[in-house]
């Protein structure tokens, strides 16, 4: 194992007081962690004598329980010297923040960080996240934590905005980390026609302000296209490996998605199997994707895999072509900035040239799209 | 249906280039990493916002 930051999630509590229109958490109640075991595990892994720990307050919502957050935090942080060697992250939809929390937040800035949820425009947020956006202070959490991203999730209702609401928060200060959704049907040509669209409009504005950070959406490592499908693929996510996950009752997870407040109905004979899998070094590379160009650096989450198909490896199928279109724009991108600049940097690291257009070239053809059934009354070129 | 407006000129770029770069030996793994736990460029939307917090916390 290389020396990557371990993270341990502690699900704070089930309960969430919004209901967003992708939620994949299904079966939310109002179970809470107790203290008691937020601090067992966070001593266990504090004692571990690992240097780089990420302590990451999930949910539900978790400043539902900021109680929690803050008396834990403050006697770690009494305890240990955070500096160096542990941080606290909260996720967030930052609709709960009162000014005596942001006054404590800012305080502990440095060792306390917070991750927002924020879907684009305030009209985008408002129709993805029960109409929230009035009860969010953005400047709060830019001027806090100006280097943290912002997480952008794109749905079908958004999905015709996906430019206009990126823009929207790059003007705002932020990073902009979007995905698309997972469990929501992508598969119609309606939705591959709007996403390209979105994404030329997307590239258009960052060829303009070349000082902005692109955002994760065309932000695919074009260095690790290809088409030889001999190269092994590296493992995608560390969950299981650099991450581990409690729900409210303590149990280990290798991540939050594979939790009961996922789940309908029961879990598969193989599971504990699964998560022993998970813990090791197999790169899980679903079969079905041993030919595909973008295998390496195909998003995929071995979380939502399990959930959607009963199997960590095996891919959701439904966001395949999608992926596939914004590996294309990715390299046009790519191309374009190579074209105009004379170099390529991808999330601050400069990319070798000749390995750049190697992989551009691997997706720039007809055929990428071809092989798929569903992608096949569409082209990249004439 | 063609999707992008991917032009002729580009294209041609792109050919030319090839001929004209050698490609050098890649690395995989931390180099490469937006995220400290992923090794990789994780853009899964889990929800935990572990790439956000990259690189930025210090360590």
């Amino acid at each position: 194992m290389s020396n990557l930051r371990k993270t341990i999630m502690l699900t704070l509590t089930e309960a969430c007081n919004l209901n967003c229109v992708y939620c994949y958490e299904h079966n939310k109640t109002s179970k809470e962690m107790s203290k008691d075991i937020a601090f067992k595990i966070i001593e266990e892994a504090l004692q571990k004598g690992d240097t780089a720990v990420e302590i990451n307050f999930h949910g539900g919502e978790p400043f539902l329980k900021f109680d929690l957050m803050r008396e834990t935090a403050e006697y770690f942080w009494g305890k240990y010297n955070p500096e160096n060697r542990y941080v606290f992250f909260a996720s967030t939809n930052g609709t709960l923040l009162t000014e005596e929390i942001k006054k404590w937040l800012s305080d502990h800035k440095k060792h306390f960080w917070c991750g927002l949820s924020f879907d684009g425009t305030e009209a985008m947020q408002n129709k993805n996240r029960s109409n929230s956006a009035d009860n969010i202070d953005l400047n709060f959490f830019v001027k806090t934590w100006p280097k943290q991203g912002i997480k952008m999730t794109v749905s079908r209702i958004t999905l015709p905005d996906i430019a206009e609401g990126t823009i929207f928060l790059h003007k705002k200060g932020f990073q902009v980390n979007n995905n698309l959704a997972y469990g929501l049907d992508w598969n119609d040509d309606a939705c591959i026609k709007i996403i390209s669209e979105q994404l030329e409009k997307l590239m258009d504005f960052y060829l303009d302000n070349p000082d902005i950070t692109p955002a994760s959406i065309l932000s695919l490592n074009v260095e690790w296209f290809t088409r030889d499908d001999k190269e092994k693929p590296h493992r995608f996510c560390g969950a299981g490996r650099y991450m581990r996950c409690f729900d409210t009752a303590g149990k280990e997870y290798p991540c939050h998605f594979f939790m009961d407040i996922n789940w309908s109905g029961k879990k598969s004979e193989s599971f504990d199997a699964d998560m022993e899998i998970l813990k090791g070094e197999d790169c899980l590379l679903d079969p079905f994707c041993k030919n595909c160009e973008i295998k390496l650096v195909c998003p995929t989450c071995y979380g939502y895999n399990f959930v959607a198909t009963g199997d960590p490896a095996k891919r959701d199928r439904n966001l395949c072509i999608l992926t596939k279109i914004q590996a294309a724009a990715c390299a046009i991108f790519a191309l374009r900035r190579i074209k105009r600049d004379g170099k390529l940097t991808i999330n601050g690291k400069d990319i070798p040239i000749g390995n750049a257009l190697q992989g551009i070239n691997s997706v720039l053809n007809n055929e990428f799209f071809s092989n798929d059934e569903r992608l096949k009354n569409f082209k990249l070129m004439n | 249906m063609k999707l992008f407006n991917l032009k002729d000129d580009e294209l041609l770029f792109l050919k030319q280039e090839l001929a004209s770069n050698t490609t050098m030996p890649r690395e995989f793994g931390k180099s490469n990493a937006s995220c400290q736990h992923c090794e990789s460029v994780c853009q899964s939307g889990c929800g935990a916002n572990c790439t956000d917090a990259a690189s930025s916390h210090g360590h």
